[in-house]
């Protein structure tokens, strides 16, 4: 874990691999235009493993659907730009984008048996996918497939090919979706809940096989996940959005160490872990995360939040690095109230002596 | 403050709610080998387990293993192929008249879905006033006040009464599946994975509330689940299920500080722990998946993916048995504080390294992560 994060450390000086400006989606609907996520921006380099985390609705997948331009027809990219190796994908053609969706950035859904085609065998459709990006012959795409399954982790590869998508247990074919992932060698894999349905032990050793395939080619990895628990255990560096914004981007250690936004130590406080000793308890986020947020002036995270003052509701907040190298969308954050607060994000020592309102 | 109420912790003898004995539950199925002919499911096969009142059982393991439906069978939702439930030491299938009726309305269920199981075409008056007024509960007079209440203790405001489920949000539907179930007064109530479908915010408000209605009225809960981290947090003792059969039992905090079981051990391994210094082991995990419950290996139903795995898991099945910490009781079914496990490979090995002093053996080194000082330790290495 801590050679990868050096390595990626490293790799700052050079070029970004894919760098995200200020994105901001527009949805058309019969009620008129939606406006979904506002001044997202980050950037990730080769070869590192970058988490994602957030609730349902707060625009981590559709973030991840505008990177690989597979927006609803109704969707459009209406600020910002994504730029992959310099080139912005926003402005590309779909025959353009096509030469490098699959080949240089790839994705792994959540739901592995709607995303592969029920008619057709496995073999068929990883053959098809390999064939998309390489100029190989049927023979030749055959055996990279069965290659492909076999460094997956699947045993008995050939009866593999021949079989349908629904003789196989999800975790199968989660493999099989990652074989068709990594058949372009991509420099870019985006894994969006790849283990949400699956169980605990074979979350595992899907996690394990990202995290390995990630380590030998040096590919780039964006995890999206609502458990923080599980970025955890293999990401490098931590993104928390929240009501269609980025709120906290920060190294791993850093965010579960010291967290800088609220709303990332509240999350933090509100999984429950294995370790836990039995008198901890669980904090819950009173209330619900916003379902009409576009039109919030201030804060998001206002009425949610322990820490929030009238003049968080009022004021537009902006991303701002701390001086731990954290950003932070957060006006109290970023005036420095929060340095006594880095209990937050630990265990619940001493929750009579560090009360939530203790620093108003 | 914690979920674990302190009155349930110590020594207390509690009267036994739910009494299960050697239960089975075979389905059959279409078989996948001939045109006609049929397969057995042994989803249930032979479980003894007994639920006292006002404790909560945590129920972990994979999908298939016979969790959901061992819930079902508790509470008399599906019928056993043999062996039977005993509700407050009688027959819960031999019952008849009114004792059946108030079996009915003592043991109630929560589900993973709580969209599905709230009528989508009844306001929330007609859902929760329905069971209230058929089972004679409350006079009709003093229905308003009496959903008012149910509402409050779930949380909600008194005007949800007048909306249809999909006007609310997952963990709000989830409330109202609670209020249901309470509105019975139930003794028991059986949780189906209640949390999974939830958001973690939302996870940690569901669960919380649980705990806290259950300190207020006293009832109990089965809590089946597959996130060890829910299930750890709510449940008083936590059985771990494999294959239709019950593989480890013991106190919440006795299982993840000392688990015996292989299964117990690597499900523990592969949990995620939300903490950058305890990552998973990924070249000692689990591997393969759950066999078939249609044709389950002989002996031990875990010895194909065991690493400790003898010739004799291969031919007997063991059964449970106590880790002989508490000798006064012989049956470890019958006290709440026995630690019992089905795995007399690992249950040798266990005695002879706390005899001999040594650290004791894991068959999935992860599952030490859990053990009281991990850390402490680990860095002093």
């Amino acid at each position: 874990m801590a050679e990868t994060a050096d390595k990626a450390c490293l790799d700052r000086g050079t070029v970004p691999l894919l760098e995200v400006q200020d994105l901001e989606l527009t949805f058309h609907s019969d009620f008129g235009d939606h406006s979904y996520l506002q001044g997202v921006s980050f950037k990730i380099y080769p070869g590192e493993v970058v988490g994602l985390v957030g609730e349902s609705g707060s625009g981590k997948s559709i973030t991840s659907l505008a990177i690989m331009g597979l927006l609803a027809k109704n969707g459009r990219v209406s600020g910002g730009r994504i730029l992959f190796k310099g080139q912005d994908l926003t402005q590309m053609s779909e025959s353009d984008l096509d030469t490098i969706r699959g080949r240089h950035i790839s994705m792994v859904f959540q739901d592995a048996l709607t995303s592969l085609n029920p008619v057709f065998t496995i073999g068929n459709q990883l053959r098809e996918a390999i064939r998309a990006h390489r100029p190989l012959s049927r023979r030749e795409a055959n055996q990279e497939a069965i290659d492909l399954l076999t460094r997956v982790g699947l045993p008995r590869a050939k009866s593999v090919m021949r079989q349908y998508p629904h003789a196989l247990s999800g975790g199968m074919r989660q493999r099989v979706m990652i074989a068709m992932a990594i058949a372009g060698e991509p420099e870019l894999m985006i894994a969006d809940e790849p283990t949400t349905a699956l169980d605990v032990t074979v979350q595992a050793q899907i996690m394990a096989l990202i995290k390995s395939l990630a380590q030998e080619r040096g590919t780039a990895i964006l995890i999206i996940s609502h458990d923080i628990g599980l970025l955890a255990q293999m990401a490098d560096r931590i993104l928390v959005m929240y009501a269609g914004q980025l709120v906290e981007e920060s190294e791993l250690h850093q965010l579960f160490e010291d967290p800088g936004h609220p709303y990332t130590a509240a999350l933090l406080r509100s999984v429950p872990s294995i370790t836990d000793s039995s008198d901890r308890q669980l904090h819950s986020i009173p209330g619900v995360v916003p379902a009409d947020y576009a039109g919030l002036e201030g804060c998001r995270f206002y009425d949610r939040c322990s820490f929030a003052r009238e003049s968080c509701r009022v004021n537009r907040q902006d991303m701002t690095t701390l001086p731990s190298g954290q950003r932070v969308r957060c006006e109290r954050a970023a005036q420095g109230d929060f340095s006594n607060l880095a209990w937050l994000g630990k265990e619940l020592v001493d929750p009579a002596g560090n009360t939530a309102r203790r620093c108003d | 403050m914690s979920c674990k109420r302190k009155a349930l912790r110590s020594d207390q003898v509690l009267p036994q709610l739910i009494k299960l004995e050697d239960l089975k539950r075979y389905y059959a199925s279409r078989s996948e080998e001939k045109w006609f002919g049929q397969d057995i499911v042994r989803a249930v096969d032979g479980v003894d387990l007994t639920l006292y009142e006002g404790e909560t059982l945590g129920l972990v393991g994979e999908s298939g293993c016979g969790k959901s439906t061992l819930g079902k069978l508790a509470i008399g939702l599906d019928q056993p192929t043999s062996g039977q439930v005993l509700y407050r030491m009688q027959n819960l299938h031999g019952l008849s008249g009114e004792a059946k009726h108030r079996a009915r309305l003592d043991l109630q269920m929560i589900f993973q879905d709580p969209y599905s199981s709230l009528n989508p075409r009844k306001r929330i008056y007609d859902i929760l006033s329905t069971p209230l007024l058929y089972h004679g509960l409350v006079e009709k007079h003093q229905l308003d006040q009496e959903l008012k209440r149910l509402l409050d203790l779930v949380g909600l405001p008194a005007n949800s009464v007048r909306r249809y489920p999909h006007e609310f949000s997952g963990g709000q539907l989830q409330r109202l599946g609670l209020a249901a179930a309470l509105s019975l007064k139930p003794k028991l109530i059986v949780c189906d994975e209640p949390v999974s479908a939830l958001d973690v915010s939302i996870q940690a408000q569901i669960l919380n509330l649980l705990c806290s209605l259950q300190e207020e009225l006293g009832f109990a809960y089965l809590f089946i689940a597959h996130g060890l981290a829910a299930v750890k947090y709510i449940s008083d003792r936590i059985a771990v299920m494999y294959l239709g059969r019950i593989v480890e039992i013991a106190p919440a905090d006795e299982l993840f500080a000392r688990p015996l079981h292989p299964y117990t051990q690597a499900l523990i391994a592969a949990s995620p722990i939300p903490h950058p210094d305890l990552p998973t082991d990924e070249s000692k995990l689990l591997t393969g998946e759950v066999p078939s419950n249609i044709h389950p290996p002989q002996g031990c139903p875990f010895h194909p993916r065991c690493p400790l795995a003898q010739d004799s898991c291969r031919e007997t099945r063991p059964e449970l048995e106590s880790d002989g910490s508490y000798p006064q009781f012989g049956d470890c079914r019958s006290y709440r504080k026995s630690h019992c496990v089905a795995c007399p490979v690992m249950l040798t090995k266990w005695h002879k390294a706390r005899q001999e002093g040594r650290p004791m053996p894991y068959a999935f080194p992860g599952a030490k992560r859990t053990a009281p000082d991990y850390l402490e330790e680990r860095d002093e290495n």
